[in-house]
């Protein structure tokens, strides 16, 4: 039987015995329960038993009715069973159907996700191939793109190729025309190198002519003086020692002459340098004339000079030339318009009869000089040994002075300055004296000319200033006043370097008034270069410093600077005054008056000096000499006595 | 014969030759216009010639250089000169050759040419110099000076 026939019986045979169950079931139920309710309702009591019985025979029919029922149901169970197993069977069929189709519908599904997988596998494969469709396309546009660029690229490096081709035309044709420029420059840079190159040698060319020239003259120089152009020193040193060494393998003798000009230092302060300078040369000259071309005519420094006479026979014949020397000198100079006379002072030293060496030599010769000095000038003189005594003396002073500066033994004196009318102190001029090794004491005539000679004036100067200006100072402190000190300052110190500030120094040192400060100075000093002279001066009289001239008279000098110089005081020399004793009348009587009455009347203060008598005293009081100094009144005295001096004076003026 | 001699025969016969040359320049009879005529027309040629290779300014310190120098000879020749254009430097070296006679003329020409050379000499060296030089010493006249001078 087929499957689906046995379907169709199975549910006819189900539908027909449900219908036949369920029919007398319930028929017996309604039966049953409907004689019961009728029976109750018309007999109770027989009734109970009729309708018991009747329940009896409903039981028993109703049993009945059950069994057939159960017969039938007992068939209808065996058909039921047949029906269930065929059902069974139609269920295991059915079961085994489901299973196959499940099965089917299983591989169905396995295939349908089979067919799924191939279709999401050939989705994901077309959406690839799309994609790489897609990519393909883009890589298309973009070779396209490429091809497109490439070509655009190829266009433009045709175009910068023949740029480049342009632009290297324009280069060669503009490195053609700069080479051309080039060559043009590079002639045109040469000539200018040639050009430096030469001037640049020429230069040096003149440059080394100069150096050379410079050195020629450096040379000369160092030989020659530089005013004359006579050797100097130094090359009269050479020439005197190959002079001794010839005359010593020739068995003769070398002479030196020195020499100076006599007053020359006036004729430089009164006219000044540049006609003293002038005045050497002309004298340079003229003693050149005097000697052999094998002589050295030689020029020390100032108005000194040398000459060297080597191979001398005997002294005679240096005498002979210093005699050439004297006379050629005596005759004028004429020198700026000036008519000057000039005479000479000569020593003559022998090698090896008065110096075995050179400086022996020269300092014999010098030693002759000063004895011709001394004995009148305008005159020569031949070196002896007892002129060195003189030398010796000097020498020993120059020495004292020195150890007198470094162990304090100089001191000072003052005399004092006296009003000729009343008597009273006006000031005192500070002397100085110096303590010799003995004790006594060594008054400023035997030293002072030394001193400057050698330059210690110098410090001496300056220690003086210093120490009158204490004094005073302290003086004055102690309550005496004693007007001015005056002190005397030498040419050498007054155009000596920095003397004003030495004397503003001394003066803010020792707290002195400058009113009573007097310097002393002689008319030869002031005379030297006037024009730093006046300058200092006036400064001088803007500190309230008093100047004086002191032996006023003696000089060598023009009246004219007592009115170009701020002057205050004229002190009458000595000299002067000394002749106003001569009972013959001489010209001091004329000379003291004359400068008492110039000095009245430009209004200057005139001080005598040295006045020793009382004649020379009423004679300056006749004629108005308001002030003096003398041993009259009284010598120079220590700074105690002076002291006592002034007070005394003081107290009785006319004393 | 060592290189001292060689050097002062060479310049002997520079010398020599400059002065045969400036006076054949200067005329048969020659008087001291004409010896100046003839130095300044061969400086101009000289010039002329060392200009483009040492300039203008090259030329003329040599020139002067050998004018101080023979100044030290014959001190009227360089008197008082000490800069200034050259141009006139030249008319007034001409007067003055002009103002002496003849013979000094000649001989301070001569004498100054000759020093440039031995400077140029000093300054290039034997051969340039001949090399530079030569057409001054080798053809019979130079051209006018006036001319150069324009």
């Amino acid at each position: 039987m087929s499957k689906k026939r046995r379907q169709e019986r199975k549910f006819a045979i189900g539908r027909g015995h449900e219908a036949r169950q369920s029919a007398p079931a319930e028929e017996l139920t309604v039966k049953t329960v409907a004689e019961g309710e009728a029976d109750r309702q018309t007999n109770p009591g027989r009734d109970e038993d009729a309708d018991q019985r009747k329940q009896a025979a409903d039981l028993r029919q109703g049993t009945d009715e059950r069994r057939e029922a159960a017969g039938h149901l007992r068939q209808g169970s065996a058909d039921q069973r047949e029906i269930i197993a065929d059902q069974r069977e139609d269920i295991a069929d059915l079961r085994q159907d489901t299973a196959d189709q499940r099965e089917d519908i299983a591989d169905l599904r396995e295939e349908a996700a089979d067919l799924r997988q191939d279709t999401a596998d050939q989705r994901e494969d077309i959406a690839d191939l799309r994609e790489e469709a897609a990519d393909l396309h883009q890589e298309t546009a973009d070779l396209r793109q490429a091809t497109e660029d490439l070509r655009q690229e190829t266009a433009d490096q045709r175009q910068v190729t023949a740029d480049l081709r342009q632009e290297t035309a324009d280069q060669r044709e503009e490195a053609a025309t700069v080479k051309a420029t080039i060559a043009a420059s590079a002639q045109a840079q040469l000539r200018e190198v040639n050009e430096r190159l030469i001037i640049a040698t020429i230069h040096a060319q003149k440059m080394t002519e100069a150096a050379e020239l410079a050195t020629e003259q450096m040379s000369h120089m160092a030989q020659h003086d530089y005013l004359t152009g006579l050797p100097n020193r130094a090359l009269l040193t050479d020439r005197l020692k190959q002079a001794m060494v010839l005359a010593q393998r020739h068995g003769k003798k070398v002479a030196l002459i020195y020499l100076d000009l006599d007053h020359f230092k006036h004729i430089n302060d009164s006219l000044g340098h540049g006609v003293g300078d002038l005045l050497l040369q002309s004298a340079a000259k003229r003693l050149q004339t005097c000697v052999r071309l094998s002589d050295t005519v030689s020029r020390q420094g100032g108005d000194e000079f040398v000459v060297l006479l080597p191979e001398v026979e005997a002294v005679q014949d240096v005498v002979v030339t210093a005699k050439k020397l004297i006379e050629a000198m005596d005759r004028p100079h004429l020198v700026s318009g000036h008519r000057l006379r000039v005479t000479i002072s000569i020593g003559i030293s022998i090698y090896p009869d008065d110096g075995q060496e050179i400086e022996a030599l020269v300092r014999s010769a010098d030693t002759a000089m000063y004895h011709a000095k001394k004995i009148g000038r305008n005159n020569y003189q031949v070196f002896t040994p007892e002129m060195n005594v003189r030398a010796v003396a000097r020498q020993a002073i120059e020495q004292s002075l020195q150890r007198a500066l470094e162990q304090h033994r100089f001191v000072l004196h003052y005399q004092p300055k006296v009003n000729l009318e009343t008597g009273a102190v006006t000031g005192a001029e500070a002397l100085i004296r110096m303590q010799a090794d003995a004790g006594q004491l060594v008054y400023p005539a035997h030293f002072i000319g030394i001193a400057e000679e050698c330059g210690l004036i110098l410090p001496i100067g300056r220690w003086v200033l210093q120490e009158a200006c204490r004094q005073t100072q302290a003086w004055l402190q102690a309550g005496l006043d004693i007007g001015q000190i005056a002190v005397n300052v030498s040419s050498r110190e007054f155009h000596g370097k920095d003397f004003l500030a030495s004397v503003i120094a001394v003066l803010n040192a020792t707290g002195l008034d400058p009113r009573h400060l007097e310097l002393e100075l002689t008319e030869s000093g002031l005379m030297q270069d006037t024009e730093p002279t006046t300058a200092i001066l006036h400064a001088l009289k803007r500190l309230g410093v008093q100047v004086a001239i002191d032996d006023f008279g003696t000089g060598y000098s023009s009246l004219s600077y007592l009115l170009r110089f701020p002057i205050d005081t004229l002190k009458i020399d000595q000299s002067f005054v000394q002749d106003l004793d001569d009972p013959t009348g001489s010209s001091g009587e004329a000379i003291v008056s004359a400068v008492i009455a110039m000095g009245t009347s430009l209004k200057k203060r005139v001080v005598a000096e040295g006045i020793e008598t009382q004649q020379q005293l009423t004679f300056l009081q006749s004629h108005q000499c308001a002030e003096g100094q003398g041993y009259y009144f009284s010598r120079p005295v220590p700074a105690d006595e002076f002291a006592l001096l002034a007070t005394g004076l003081h107290q009785s003026p006319n004393g | 014969m060592d290189q001292t001699t060689v050097a002062t025969s060479n310049r002997d016969l520079r010398q020599e030759g400059i002065c045969v040359i400036l006076t054949q320049r200067a005329g048969s009879v020659p008087d001291a216009s004409a010896v100046a005529e003839a130095t300044t027309s061969t400086w101009c040629q000289i010039a002329a010639l060392l200009t483009p290779v040492l300039g203008t300014r090259g030329v003329d310190v040599i020139f002067r250089r050998a004018l101080y120098l023979t100044g030290k000879a014959f001190p009227w020749l360089a008197s008082g000169e000490k800069g200034g254009d050259s141009a006139a430097l030249l008319i007034r070296l001409k007067a003055r050759l002009a103002g002496q006679s003849a013979d000094t003329a000649a001989e301070a020409a001569c004498a100054l040419l000759v020093t440039f050379m031995e400077l140029l000499t000093t300054l290039l060296g034997e051969s340039l110099t001949e090399h530079l030089m030569g057409p001054v010493w080798t053809s019979p006249s130079p051209p006018s000076a006036r001319g150069l001078e324009r």
